[in-house]
C-alpha cells in the first residue's frame, strides 16, 4: 500500500539539473537511473515522469515509486521489494515440499512480488485440485527479517479427498450400466482403488470421459450420439459425488449399400474394393470408416497417385436405419516436402530418425505416409514422444515436415526374480542399451541362475548396418542346463552365433545366422538309459540357419487380428560333429470375436507347428539335444519331454524327428474390472512325437498325445503371472504328464 | 547449500555444518577473499557455497554483487551450466548498469555454448548460444569478450553446416539426389564462411554429373575453382569433368571398398 | 454373414519389396501445356508446380527431378528410373527449351568417401555407454560434457 500524500505536482516545462535517489538499499541508484526516461539536461515532462514511474515498477523490484521534484532536481523516492531468505510448506502431507518447490516461482534469493505470490498459491491449489483435493486451503505468511528481508511460508490445510461415490447414466438403451463403466476413464470409489487415483474426482477427466463415451457410441452403430456435459453432486455428508453422464443415443444404423469413386480416370474403384473394412449389413463402425479412408488413401499413394484426399459421404436411410457410404476420392492440393527437421534428439543421430521416414525431401507430401514414418520412429523405443507436424514452405505448394522428439532413458539395468516349472527358482540380472551412444546398436549383457538352468549371454544388434536394409547382430553365450530329470543328463552349450536380417516388405521378413557351438552331455547318472550313456561327451556344431517369417498381426505383443508364418531350416553339416537338415514351419492365426460376442477381448487363436529332422551324413549322426522335445511349453498338459519317444527301463526321454503340434486357445476376459489385468484362457493341445534312435526297450508311438485345461494369466504390479490347468486326454501309458504350470517373472 | 537455517530463518550458525562455518570471520571482505582462494585452488563447489553464503547474510554490500558473478563463474567450472545461467540472468537483471556486465552477458552465451551437441543430434542449443554470443559482439563490440564470442560464433556456425553436410551425405548415400541437392545448396547459400563450402560444391557436381546435367555440373565445378582454387575437392571434381585427369589422392577408395561398394 | 469373423486377407505377391515414388514428377499432359517461346515462369509455375530445383548461380533453368526408389533386402535403396526434365528460359522469361534428360547421359559417378571434419564435443566411450541411464528429464545438463575442445571459459 503506497504511503499517503500526493508528490507536489511539479510544472513542465523546466530543465533539470540532477536526478536525486533516495530509499534504495540494495540496488544501486545508476541502475535506477538507468530505468529513468528523464535524465539530468533534459526538460521536465509529466508524461515522461509518468512513464519512466510505470517502468520502475514494472521490473518488479519495488513496492513503491514515488517522483516528484525539489528546485531543478528530480527526486525518485523507491521502497525495494523484500529478497526472500527462505521458503517453507507447512501442512502438505499428501504432497512432497520438492513436488510443490517445482511448481512455484519463488525461490530463495529471488525478489517478492505480491503478484508472485498470489500466483504460488494458485499453482499449489491446481496441484491439489489435481489430486482430488478441492476443498485445500494455502495462506501464504511473510515473516519480516533484517536488512529488507523476509521468509515466505504457505500453511496448507489439505482437507479430505473428494472422492467419486456412484457414477450412472441416463438415456443408455443400447449398451447396460456397467458396460459404459468400464468405457469410462473414471472409476467408482472401491476398496482395491487405494493405489490408484482413478477413482477422484477430476473435472477434466470427465471431458475426456465424455469424448471415451462418444468414440465408444460411434463404434457400435450410433453416428447420431450425444453426450451430455456430466453434472457432479457432492454426496450430503460431503464424502464423495455422484456423476451422471446424460446420454442421447438416437437410432441404431447397420451399413447400407457402400461405393467407392474416384475422381482419378487410370484409378479403378473396383480394384479398391478389398480395402474395405466395412460390409452392408454390419452395425454401424464410426472407426471402420476411418481406417478404410486411411487404408483407401494409402492404397492409392501406393499405386502412384501421391495427392488424393478421401472423403466418407455418409447418407443416412432414417426408416430403414441404414447408413450408405460412398467413399470419395478426389485431387487433393498438390504439396511437396522442402525439408525434414528433426530436432530433441540430444542423443540419438540424426540418422537414425532420418532413415525411419518413409518420405524423403523432395517427395510428394503424403499424410499416410507420414503417419506410418511416425509409427515406425515410436517403434524404435528410444523416445518418450514424438510429435510430426508441418508448417508452410518457402512457396505456396511447399512444406516443412517438422519432427520433434522427446528422449527417453533407454539404458536398462534390471534384476528380476521368478519361479518356472521348467527352470525352477530363477534369478536374472541384465543390462542393455537400446540405443548405444545414439546410433541405433542395441547391446545386451544378459545372466539368468537358475535350480535347473543357468545363462549368461552378450548380444550386439546394429538394425541398420550402414543405413542399409540390412540388420548385423552377434551373441556370445554359455547355458549350463540340469536335465537329469528329465533325460538323465546336463548339457552345457557354449557358442558364437553372428546374425544378419533383411525385410522384403512390411510383413516379409528373412534373417540368416551360423553358430558355432560347442556342447557337452556329462554326469549321466548312473541307471540311465544306454541311449544316453552313448551320448556323453563333447561335440561341435557348425550349423546355418534361415528363417522367413510373413507377419501380418495387428500388434505383436497383444495381438486380436491377423496371422503369422514362420519357416525355419538349420543346415548342420559345414564341419562339426553333428550333420543334419532341421525344417521347422509354424503358424498363428488370430480370429477377433467381437461381431460374434461383442467384446473385442474374445480372441480365437488356432496355431500349428511342425518340424522334421534328417541327417544325411552317417558318420555324424544327430545328438539328443538336436532332436525334438514334446510336453510343456508346447503340449500343456504333459511335463516338459513328457510325451513322445522314452526308454521305458529308465524313463529318459530320447527326443524325436518328427514332430506336429496344434493348439486352439480361446482368450476371454473374466468379470473382473479391466485395470487389474486378468486374462482367462481356455486351450486343446494336440501333439505327436516319432522317429527316435532305433532299440528295443524303447516306446516309440506316433499317436496324438491330447492336453486341454484353462489358464490365468495376471498382469500384477509385480510381475506377469501365469497359471495353466490342464489334464492330459490321450496319452501313451510311458508319458509323463503335469497338471498344473506356473510362470511367474518380474522386472524391476 | 550453506548454513543450515532454522525453521524461522534464523542463521542457526551453532549446528552449521557447511564449510563457511568454519571461517571465524564473517565480514563480506573475509568471506570474498576465501571465495576467491577456493576459486583459485579450483575448489569450486566450496567456493560457490562461500559466495551463496556472503550474499545471503551481507546482500546490501558491494561484495555481494561480485559473489554473485563469482558463483556463477563458479558453477560454469563444475559443467552446470544450466545453474550458471540462472545465476546470471538474475545478475543482468538487478546490476544492468554494473562495470562487469560485459563478463556477465559474455559467461552465459559460454554456458550454453558448452551445451552444444555434436554435429549429428539436436543443433537447437547451438541456435541459443548463436543468438547469445550474437548479443555479446552487439552490446559490446570493444572489448576482448567480443573478440572471443566472434571466433566461437563461427565454430557454431561450423557446426549447423557440419549438421546440414552429414543429412545431405546422408540422402546422398541413399542416392535420393534430389533431397541431397537441397541440403548442399543450404550449405553454400547460408553458411558460405564454414570450411564446408568446397565440399558441398564438390557434391553439387557429382551429383548434377550423375542426373546428366553437365552445363550445371561445368558451372558448379569453376565457382568451386574460382573460390578454392588449392583444395582437394577442386581436384576432384576436376577429375570427374575431364576424363583423364587424376583425383586427389586421398578419393580414390581402396579395392575392398569399391568392391564392396558394387556388392551393396 | 456379417457375424463371421473377417477372413484374413489372401497373401498375395508376397515377395514384392515396396517402390517408392520420391521427387516430383510431370506426366506428359502436364509437360504439352507449357509451349516454348510463348509460357512464361508463371505458366510453367501453374503447369508443372515450382520446380524440384532450380540453377545454382544462375535462374535460367527449373529441373524437375523425380525418381523411383526401390527397397532390396540387405542392400541399399536402388534406383529405378531417375528422370530429370529441363526447363530452360531466356532472357526475357519465356520458355526456351523443355527437355528430359535421357538415361545414357547419366553417368554411373564414385562419390568421394572423404569427409570435412566438424570440431566439437566428441564423446568419451564411457560416455556413450552410460551417458543416459539416470538421465533425469530431458536434456538436461546433468550428464557433464567434456568442455568443448574449442571452447575453454577465460575466467577473470
Amino acid at each position: 500500500q503506497p504511503r499517503a500524500g500526493a508528490p507536489r505536482a511539479a510544472q513542465s516545462g523546466d530543465v533539470i539539473t540532477s536526478v536525486v535517489v533516495r530509499g534504495n538499499q540494495r540496488i544501486e541508484a545508476d541502475t535506477i537511473r538507468s530505468y529513468m526516461l528523464v535524465q539530468p539536461g533534459d526538460v521536465y515532462e509529466s508524461d515522461r515522469a509518468d512513464r519512466s514511474l510505470r517502468t520502475l515498477f514494472a521490473t518488479g523490484l519495488f513496492r513503491d515509486v514515488r517522483i516528484g521534484r525539489e528546485g531543478a532536481t528530480l527526486v525518485v523516492e523507491v521502497a525495494e521489494n523484500p529478497i526472500v531468505n527462505r521458503v517453507a510448506f507447512e501442512g502438505n502431507r499428501r504432497i512432497s515440499d520438492d513436488v510443490l518447490r517445482q511448481a512455484t516461482q519463488l525461490r530463495e534469493r529471488s525478489v517478492l512480488t505480491p503478484q508472485l505470490v498470489q500466483l504460488d498459491r494458485q499453482a499449489i491449489l491446481d496441484i491439489y485440485a489435481r489430486r482430488g483435493r478441492f476443498g485445500a486451503v494455502v495462506e501464504p505468511k511473510l515473516i519480516e527479517l533484517d536488512q529488507n528481508r523476509v521468509n515466505l511460508v504457505f500453511e496448507i490445510t489439505e482437507g479430505p479427498t473428494a472422492l467419486v461415490a456412484r457414477i450412472n447414466f441416463v438415456g443408455n438403451t443400447g449398451f447396460s450400466d456397467t458396460r459404459l463403466r468400464d468405457v469410462v476413464a473414471t472409476k467408482e470409489q472401491a476398496f482395491y482403488r487405494i493405489l490408484s487415483t482413478s477413482d477422484s474426482f477430476d473435472p477434466d477427466r470427465l471431458a475426456f470421459d465424455r469424448e471415451l463415451l462418444r468414440r465408444y457410441y460411434l463404434r457400435n452403430g450410433y453416428p447420431d450420439v450425444q453426450i451430455g456435459a456430466a453434472t457432479a453432486e457432492l454426496a450430503p455428508d460431503r464424502s464423495g459425488f455422484f456423476i451422471t453422464f446424460a446420454i442421447n443415443e438416437g437410432p441404431r444404423y447397420t451399413f447400407g449399400d457402400i461405393d467407392i469413386t474416384s475422381a482419378f480416370p487410370d484409378l479403378d474403384p473396383a480394384t479398391l474394393r478389398r480395402f474395405l473394412e466395412v460390409a452392408p449389413g454390419g452395425t454401424y463402425d464410426g472407426d471402420a470408416v476411418e481406417r478404410t479412408s486411411q487404408a483407401l488413401s494409402d492404397a492409392a499413394n501406393l499405386r502412384g497417385f501421391p495427392f488424393v484426399e478421401v472423403q466418407p459421404q455418409i447418407t443416412r436411410d432414417t426408416e430403414a436405419r441404414r447408413a450408405n457410404i460412398t467413399f470419395a476420392l478426389t485431387e487433393g492440393p498438390r504439396v511437396y516436402i522442402e525439408r525434414i527437421d528433426i530436432s530433441g534428439n540430444t542423443r540419438t543421430q540424426d540418422r537414425v530418425i532420418r532413415r525411419e521416414f518413409r518420405l524423403a525431401e523432395g517427395d510428394a507430401f503424403n499424410a499416410a505416409q507420414i503417419r506410418r514414418s511416425r509409427d515406425r520412429i515410436r517403434n524404435l523405443g528410444y523416445f518418450g514422444d514424438i510429435t510430426i507436424n508441418n508448417t508452410p514452405g518457402s512457396a505456396p505448394d511447399r512444406t516443412i515436415v517438422d519432427a520433434r522428439v522427446v528422449e527417453r532413458a533407454t539404458g536398462e539395468i534390471s534384476l528380476g526374480g521368478g519361479f518356472s516349472t521348467d527352470a525352477g527358482f530363477l534369478a536374472d540380472f541384465g543390462i542393455r542399451e537400446r540405443n548405444l551412444g545414439g546410433t541405433g546398436i542395441d547391446a545386451r549383457v544378459n545372466t539368468t541362475i537358475a535350480q535347473r538352468r543357468s545363462q549368461v549371454d552378450l548380444s550386439v544388434t546394429d538394425p541398420s548396418f550402414l543405413d542399409r536394409n540390412l540388420a548385423i547382430g552377434g551373441d556370445v553365450f554359455y547355458i549350463q542346463r540340469d536335465l537329469r530329470s528329465v533325460s538323465g543328463f546336463d548339457e552345457r552349450r557354449a557358442g558364437v552365433s553372428l546374425r544378419a536380417g533383411y525385410e522384403f516388405n512390411e510383413r516379409l521378413r528373412q534373417s540368416w545366422s551360423y553358430s558355432l557351438v560347442q556342447r557337452r552331455i556329462s554326469n549321466i547318472q548312473d541307471g540311465s538309459s544306454r541311449f544316453v550313456v552313448e551320448q556323453a561327451g563333447t561335440t561341435i556344431l557348425s550349423q546355418v540357419s534361415q528363417t522367413l517369417t510373413y507377419d501380418v498381426r495387428d500388434n505383436p505383443l497383444d495381438t486380436r487380428r491377423g496371422y503369422v508364418i514362420r519357416l525355419g531350416n538349420d543346415l548342420a553339416g559345414l564341419g562339426g560333429d553333428v550333420a543334419y537338415l532341421r525344417t521347422r514351419l509354424d503358424g498363428a492365426l488370430f480370429l477377433p470375436l467381437e461381431r460374434l460376442l461383442g467384446d473385442p477381448d474374445f480372441v480365437l487363436s488356432i496355431s500349428g507347428s511342425f518340424g522334421i529332422l534328417n541327417g544325411f551324413d552317417s558318420s555324424r549322426r544327430d545328438r539328443i539335444v538336436d532332436r525334438f522335445f514334446l510336453g510343456g511349453e508346447n503340449l500343456r498338459g504333459f511335463a516338459v519331454a513328457g510325451a513322445g519317444p522314452r526308454d521305458i527301463a529308465s524313463r529318459d526321454a530320447l527326443g524325436g524327428r518328427l514332430m506336429w503340434t496344434q493348439s486352439t486357445e480361446l482368450r476371454f476376459p473374466l468379470p473382473v474390472p479391466s485395470e487389474l489385468g486378468l486374462v482367462g484362457r481356455a486351450f486343446v493341445d494336440v501333439g505327436s512325437l516319432s522317429r527316435t534312435v532305433s532299440g528295443t526297450g524303447i516306446g516309440d508311438d506316433a499317436s496324438p498325445r491330447v492336453g486341454a485345461g484353462v489358464g490365468v494369466s495376471w498382469r500384477s504390479p509385480f510381475g506377469l503371472i501365469n497359471i495353466d490347468v490342464a489334464q492330459a486326454i490321450a496319452k501313451q501309458s510311458y508319458d509323463e504328464t503335469q497338471v498344473v504350470r506356473f510362470g511367474f517373472g518380474t522386472r524391476f | 547449500c550453506g548454513g543450515a537455517t532454522g525453521w524461522d530463518g534464523r542463521l542457526g550458525s551453532l549446528f552449521d555444518s557447511s564449510p563457511t562455518a568454519a571461517l571465524q570471520d564473517r565480514s563480506p571482505e573475509a568471506l570474498y577473499a576465501a571465495g576467491i582462494q577456493a576459486l583459485q585452488e579450483q575448489r569450486y563447489a566450496q567456493a560457490g557455497q562461500i559466495f551463496d553464503a556472503l550474499e545471503r547474510e551481507h546482500p546490501f554490500s558491494t561484495w555481494a554483487t561480485n559473489a554473485k558473478l563469482m558463483s556463477a563463474y563458479a558453477d560454469y567450472m563444475r559443467n552446470r551450466y544450466t545453474e550458471a545461467i540462472g545465476t546470471l540472468d538474475r545478475f543482468i537483471q538487478l546490476h544492468p548498469a554494473h562495470r562487469d556486465i560485459a563478463y556477465a552477458h559474455y559467461l552465459r552465451a559460454l554456458s550454453l555454448y558448452e551445451q552444444i551437441n555434436d554435429a549429428q543430434r539436436d543443433q537447437r542449443s547451438t541456435e541459443l548460444a548463436m543468438a547469445a554470443l550474437q548479443d555479446v559482439v552487439n552490446r559490446f563490440p570493444e572489448t576482448a569478450y567480443a573478440r572471443d564470442a566472434r571466433l566461437k560464433m563461427d565454430l557454431a556456425r561450423d557446426h549447423l553446416a557440419g549438421r546440414e553436410m552429414n543429412i545431405g551425405r546422408f540422402y546422398q548415400r541413399q542416392r535420393l539426389l534430389n533431397a541431397a541437392i537441397g541440403r548442399y545448396r543450404r550449405v553454400v547459400e547460408q553458411y558460405q564462411t564454414t570450411n564446408h563450402v568446397p565440399e558441398a560444391l564438390h557434391r553439387l557436381t557429382e551429383i548434377y554429373l550423375s542426373l546428366g546435367l553437365r552445363e550445371e555440373a561445368a558451372r558448379t565445378a569453376s565457382v568451386l575453382g574460382y573460390n578454392f582454387p588449392g583444395s582437394p575437392w577442386y581436384q576432384d571434381s576436376y577429375a570427374l569433368l575431364t576424363p583423364g585427369a587424376a583425383p586427389s589422392d586421398a578419393a580414390r577408395p581402396g579395392l575392398l571398398r569399391r568392391a564392396w561398394g558394387n556388392i551393396f | 454373414c456379417g457375424y463371421l469373423p473377417p477372413l484374413p486377407e489372401r497373401p498375395r505377391d508376397v515377395f514384392t519389396t515396396p517402390a517408392i515414388n520420391r521427387g516430383h514428377a510431370v506426366t506428359a499432359d502436364q509437360l504439352r501445356q507449357v509451349t516454348p517461346g510463348v509460357s512464361t515462369r508463371a505458366d510453367v509455375q501453374a503447369a508443372l508446380g515450382s520446380p524440384s530445383q532450380t540453377g545454382t548461380f544462375a535462374d535460367g533453368e527449373w529441373y524437375y527431378i523425380s525418381s523411383v526408389s526401390q527397397v532390396r533386402p540387405a542392400r541399399a535403396l536402388a534406383v529405378r528410373d531417375q528422370r530429370v526434365v529441363v526447363v530452360a528460359f531466356d532472357g526475357a522469361g519465356t520458355v526456351r527449351e523443355v527437355r528430359q534428360v535421357e538415361d545414357r547421359e547419366m553417368p554411373r559417378v564414385a562419390f568421394v568417401t572423404r569427409e570435412t571434419p566438424t570440431p566439437g564435443t566428441e564423446r568419451t566411450i564411457m560416455q556413450t555407454l552410460f551417458g543416459n541411464i539416470g538421465r533425469v528429464g530431458p536434456g538436461s545438463s546433468m550428464t557433464p560434457q567434456t568442455p568443448g575442445s574449442a571452447g575453454g571459459g577465460s575466467g577473470r
